[in-house]
Parts: C-alpha cells; sequence; structure tokens
C-alpha cells in the first residue's frame, strides 16, 4: 500500500490524459488510477486511512445484517454507492472526495470502539485505541508533508497554514479600507477604461470592478457570449487575433496572470508581442494592445 | 469597521438564530422522540444558511424585481414569528422543570451529574460539564467537554482571524459570490441557456445549485440599500461549517464511547486536505456538513420512521442537493434504500418513497428539474463540470 502511494508521486506512467486532468495533479495515467478512481483509497492526504478501514465494516455489516440491524445497513448502502458515484464521476477533484471524511470518521469509530469493548482479550482497550489514533495520526501527517516537499508545494503550505499569522501591509488593508491588495484592480478601478477587458478565467475582475469583460476559457481556448462558447485563436492568424479582439469585441484590454497565460503558450505569445503591460502586482498582469 | 460589525450581525441571525429557529420547530414535532432535543440543536446549528437561500430562491424565482428590504424583511420576520411560536416553548423544554427539585451530586473526580436523571438537560448543565481533570493513570481519561471547547476555539480563532484578514481570490468562490451579487442586483432568478449577464458580460459556469451564491445575494441585498462593500459574512461560512463537522462527529462520537470522544477528531485534523475547508473559501465545508447531517438523518428516518422525520429527512436532504450536484445526483439512492430497509410493507415503503422525492423536489432539488428542462441542461449539457 505505502508503496503504491509513493509510487503514485514519483512514478510516471507514460500516457495521455488530457490537459484538464494534468492541470489538476492527475498527469499520467498512475496517479489517474490511484488518486483519481481509486483516491478514497490511494490519496491519503485526502482520506487518511479511513477507507481502508472501512473496507472491514462493509464486509461486517452485509454479512451479519439481522445483527446490525437495517438502518445501518440503509446508511451503508447509501454510502456505498455515493463512494462509487465519487470513483466514477468526481474522480478529477479531491474535494469531493472529502465529503465523506467526517461520516466514516464516525462509522469506524463506532465499530472500532464496539471491537474493542467486546474483545476483553485485549488489554486495555482505550489505551489500544489512543495509541492506534496517534501512530495513524503521524503516520498519515508524515506522509502528507513527506509528499509534499518541493518549492511549490511549500510555498503552498505555508501559505495555508501560516497566511493568519502574516503580518503583510496589504492583507490589512482589507480590514481599515476597501481596496483591494491588488495593484492591477485597484487600477482598473480608479481610471476610466473606455473599452471592455478580456479577462482570461479571473472572475476577481467581475467581483472587484464594475467593468464589462469578456471571460476566456485559455485551456479551451474559447470565450463566452450571451450564445455560448465563441473559438478565439483557431482559424486565425495572430494579426487576425488582435484585430478580433480590439475591432469586434472592443477589448484593447487584457486581464490575466501568469499562471493563466501558462494553460495556453500561443495566446501568452501573442500578449508578450502585441501587447505592453500596463500594471504588474504579486498575481495579475493587465496588459493594453501596443499602437500600432 | 461598521460594515463588518453589521456583516457579523447578520452572521448571528442567519447562521445561529435561523438554525435554532428551525430545530426549535423540529422539537416542537418531534417531541424529542426520534432524537433528543439539545442534539437535534446543536447538531442543526448550520441549517439556517441553506434553509434562507432557499426561501430566498423561492422568493426572487415567484417575486422578482421587488426592493431589497422586500426580501430581508420577509425572511426576517418569518423567522422571528417561528421562532416566537415554537422557540419560547422549546426552549423551555430544555431547562429542568423545577430546578429546586433537582439533587446535584458532586463526584470524587469534579464532573456533577443530576441525581436521578439519565441525561443532561438545560443550558445551565451544557455549561457546567467544563470539569477538566486529566488522569491518565486510572481508567481512561476524565477529560470531557473541557478539552473539545479548548480544541474548538483554537479553530475558532483560527477561523476569525483567516477570515479578518483574507479576502475572496479564489476562482470556484468568487464564481458564487460574484453570481450572488448579479442575483442581488438583478433581484431576479430565471432559467436560461446560457447564464450572461449582459451588464458586465460575466458567464457563470457553475453547474451546482444556487444554495451558495444565494449566501452573496443574502449579503448584498443587505448591503445595496446601505451602500455597503462587506463580504465578511459570506468569506464567514467556510470557517463556520468547517467548525460545525468537528462539532457533528463529537456529538457522534459520544454516543458511541463517551470519554474518547476527543481522539474521533484526531483522524480529521491529520489529513492536510481538510485544512482546506478552513484556509481556502470555498463550498466544501458547507456541502459536506449538508450530506454528513443528510445520512444521519436519514439513518434516524430508518430507526425512527414517524412523518416528522420523514418530512425533516426530505428537507435536510433537499437542502444538500440544492447547494451541490453530488448530493442531488446521491439522492437517486435514497430510492433503493428506502425500498430495501425502510420498515413496512413493500406499497408502505413505495408510499414514503413517493413523498419523500415530492418533498425532496420542494426544498431544492427542483432547481435541477427546472434547470435540465428550461436552463442549462445541468449534467446533460455541453459545458465543463466544476
Amino acid at each position: 500500500m505505502t508503496a503504491l502511494f509513493f509510487s503514485a508521486y514519483y512514478l510516471k506512467v507514460e500516457g495521455e490524459v488530457g490537459a484538464d486532468l494534468a492541470l489538476r495533479g492527475l498527469d499520467n495515467p498512475l496517479k489517474l488510477w490511484l488518486h483519481g478512481y481509486l483516491g478514497q483509497f490511494f490519496h491519503f492526504t485526502v482520506m487518511g486511512f479511513l477507507s481502508w478501514l472501512m473496507i472491514p465494516v462493509y464486509i461486517y455489516v452485509f454479512l451479519n445484517g439481522k445483527k446490525v440491524g437495517r438502518p445501518v445497513q440503509g446508511v451503508l448502502l447509501f454510502l456505498a454507492l455515493f463512494g462509487v458515484l465519487i470513483a466514477v464521476k468526481g474522480f478529477f477533484n479531491h474535494r469531493y472526495i472529502i465529503t465523506l471524511l467526517p461520516v466514516y470518521t464516525v462509522i469506524v469509530f463506532h465499530f472500532v470502539g464496539n471491537f474493542l469493548r467486546r474483545n476483553t482479550a485485549v488489554p486495555n482497550p482505550y489505551i489500544l485505541l489512543f495509541g492506534f489514533a496517534v501512530f495513524t495520526s503521524i503516520s498519515v501527517l508524515t506522509v502528507s508533508f513527506v509528499t509534499h516537499r518541493t518549492d511549490s508545494d511549500w510555498n503552498a503550505i505555508k501559505m495555508k497554514y501560516y497566511k493568519w499569522i502574516s503580518a503583510r501591509d496589504h492583507k490589512k488593508k482589507i480590514v481599515k479600507k476597501s481596496a483591494t491588495p491588488f495593484a492591477t484592480i485597484n487600477l482598473l478601478n480608479d481610471t476610466t477604461i473606455p473599452t471592455s477587458v478580456f479577462v482570461n478565467e479571473l472572475p476577481i475582475f467581475y467581483y472587484y470592478t464594475n467593468l464589462k469583460g469578456i471571460y476566456y476559457n485559455p485551456l479551451y481556448d474559447f470565450y463566452y457570449s450571451a450564445h455560448g462558447k465563441v473559438k478565439l485563436l483557431e482559424d486565425r492568424s495572430d494579426n487576425e487575433v488582435v484585430a478580433y479582439l480590439t475591432d469586434s469585441l472592443n477589448c484593447r484590454f487584457v486581464f490575466t496572470s501568469e499562471s493563466k497565460n501558462s494553460f495556453n503558450p500561443r495566446f501568452a505569445d501573442i500578449l508578450q508581442s502585441r501587447f505592453d503591460t500596463l500594471a504588474k502586482d504579486s498575481y495579475y498582469l493587465l496588459f493594453v494592445v501596443k499602437d500600432d | 469597521m461598521i460594515q463588518t460589525i453589521t456583516a457579523f450581525f447578520l452572521f448571528l441571525f442567519t447562521n445561529i438564530f435561523c438554525s435554532v429557529t428551525i430545530m426549535l420547530l423540529f422539537n416542537r414535532f418531534n417531541r424529542g422522540e426520534s432524537v433528543s432535543r439539545r442534539d437535534a440543536v446543536l447538531f442543526g446549528l448550520g441549517i439556517g444558511p441553506p434553509a434562507v437561500t432557499l426561501m430566498l430562491y423561492y422568493l426572487l424565482l415567484l417575486l422578482p424585481g421587488m426592493h431589497q428590504w422586500f426580501y430581508l424583511f420577509v425572511i426576517c420576520i418569518t423567522y422571528t414569528i417561528v421562532f416566537f411560536w415554537c422557540g419560547v416553548k422549546e426552549i423551555r423544554m430544555l431547562l429542568p422543570e423545577d430546578p429546586k427539585k433537582i439533587k446535584i451530586k458532586w463526584r470524587l473526580d469534579g464532573t456533577i451529574t443530576l441525581a436521578g436523571q439519565k441525561e443532561w438537560v438545560g443550558w445551565k448543565r451544557i455549561f457546567s460539564e467544563l470539569s477538566i481533570k486529566p488522569n491518565f493513570y486510572t481508567e481512561g481519561p476524565k477529560i470531557k467537554h473541557g478539552l473539545f471547547l479548548l480544541f474548538i476555539l483554537v479553530f475558532v480563532w483560527l477561523w476569525i482571524r483567516f477570515t479578518l484578514q483574507y479576502p475572496l481570490v479564489e476562482h470556484d468562490i468568487l464564481e458564487y459570490a460574484v453570481q450572488g451579487m448579479i442575483f442581488a442586483k438583478n433581484l431576479n432568478i430565471d432559467y436560461v441557456t446560457h447564464r450572461f449577464d449582459t451588464a458586465t458580460n460575466f458567464y457563470y459556469v457553475g453547474l451546482h445549485g444556487f444554495s451558495f451564491p444565494l449566501l452573496s445575494t443574502w449579503q448584498w441585498l443587505f448591503n445595496l440599500p446601505l451602500g455597503f462593500k462587506t463580504d465578511f459574512f459570506f468569506r464567514l461560512q467556510s470557517g463556520y461549517y468547517f467548525v460545525l463537522i468537528f462539532l457533528q462527529v463529537y456529538i457522534l462520537a459520544r454516543k458511541f464511547m463517551k470519554r474518547h470522544a476527543i481522539y474521533s477528531l484526531l483522524s480529521l485534523v491529520v489529513v492536510y486536505w481538510f485544512y482546506d475547508m478552513l484556509f481556502d473559501y470555498h463550498i466544501d465545508s458547507y456541502r459536506s456538513y449538508l450530506f454528513f447531517f443528510a445520512v444521519m438523518s436519514i439513518f434516524i428516518l430508518l430507526n425512527s420512521p414517524t412523518m416528522v422525520m420523514l418530512v425533516f429527512t426530505a428537507l435536510i436532504s433537499g437542502l444538500a442537493a440544492f447547494a451541490h450536484s453530488t448530493a442531488a445526483l446521491a439522492l437517486a439512492f435514497c430510492a433503493p434504500v428506502i425500498l430495501l430497509y425502510f420498515p413496512g410493507k413493500i406499497i408502505k415503503r413505495v408510499g414514503v418513497m413517493i413523498v419523500f422525492f415530492t418533498l425532496v423536489v420542494f426544498f431544492g432539488a427542483g432547481h435541477y428539474i427546472i434547470d435540465t428542462l428550461f436552463g442549462t441542461g445541468w449534467v446533460f449539457g455541453l459545458k465543463e463540470t466544476y
């Protein structure tokens, strides 16, 4: 089990999984199976060992139906079906797996507790339970932090655990003023923008400004109109794309970020070659089309 | 600062007062039969916001275009009336009938019990059980609610501090927030093939029910007439449900092993992505709480098949479905569960199933039917899943 878990992080199996799945961390077929379809069992940073502990519970309940009672059977059938649903339809998002964490915790606690109470041969069962809980906790924590030991992941961990300690000035502005911590957003709010803005899949634009923006999906290269999706780059040269943005969509500005630009290298190249950087902050970029 | 304080009062009204009101209403009809009064109130401390958003949904759908204060007034007055209709009596039921007759017995380990009573009752008793006396050399630890409350206080501190400092910046939460703001500005919910806002050209790509975006709507209905810009109420939700999940797990774990229930929380705190619910504004804690509540309701319904419990289970299941598509899809699994495990003859089970699904549609799942037939097409339409 441990070998399979580590292999998911360190081994790469060749194969296509699709750009969207790759962005979600399922970037090779092995990860797709272990962290995707079977994520309930092998994505330890999401569920710990709980799903494995549920297997004997399921077996026990369905073999001893009359003993456990129909309500318990009913709930476990529901949860089993839900688990299958997550595996089949929700495999791409680890957040769906975590829905089961609290309810599995209670069920495992109940059955483990019952087992320990009934087996009087077990010396001091509560100490055993406590020891098991501590061991499991340390194991899962260790695995979690070991597997996240890359620069970007350490930064992500630091952001998650320490952002509430941070005394950065831009965060305090949220409490004191209504300005946002982003220079690009503030520039958009302070400047009169005569045209629409081409927004690279960043809903923050619509939340913090009152401007109009064309909403673009860089991964699949389409923008959203009142009638649905419209392709941007397909069948157009770079010059035609810029002309389309400025003339047809009335967008001389592009609001984007480095990470969103990385989803579509051709779009990023067009921004670098045909647009000037108007503003930049820690996260976002604002481009304006170059005057010919 | 004034905006933050008023948003906090909105939070107290929606999350605490409305939740307690609904659970007191449940207690009034349930009379402590299927589940104890106190457990029902504690477990249901998160039911207020989804119930408020369901009411708001119907008001915006059926009575669009009214003033923002109209929607606020109708919902606030409804909950206030319900509270006073059943609340005062039900709160009294939580207190001991005649405190003078109850003998209080001090035990050597520092805890107190009510002589002749098996269960703790009354608000005073909840707070009086704060006995912390770790003693690992006798039969198990003697730490009770005190350790749990200390545990919760740490996470409440983290939650409030994070919420005060960190703005909405992530993609998914902003999608919900923007759509909620659009509902508040337009004062209308309609079903269209493409959820495109002509004022901003924003296109909503979300597939799920409107419960979570309507929390943002609720906030902005309050903000817009006053000229406020705070989203503190909306930002508080993720952490609030994160804390409630701890409470849910602890309450249930105490049913199985009273003294060692605190260990059940270890499996939550060691999971790396669990902290995502606290340090990342998202819908996960909200829908996980509702899902857990729905599962527990189904269990209690199968155990105690009363009409009150059937209606309440349908309410929770509907609200869970209204929050997220996974719960909506999971509703289909309720059919085999009821047909196979509900007590009674098959005809009765079929009847219960029909009543259950009819109520669930009314309590929020109907959104998906309307959206599939007249709107975006839901999961059957040609859209990416988020």
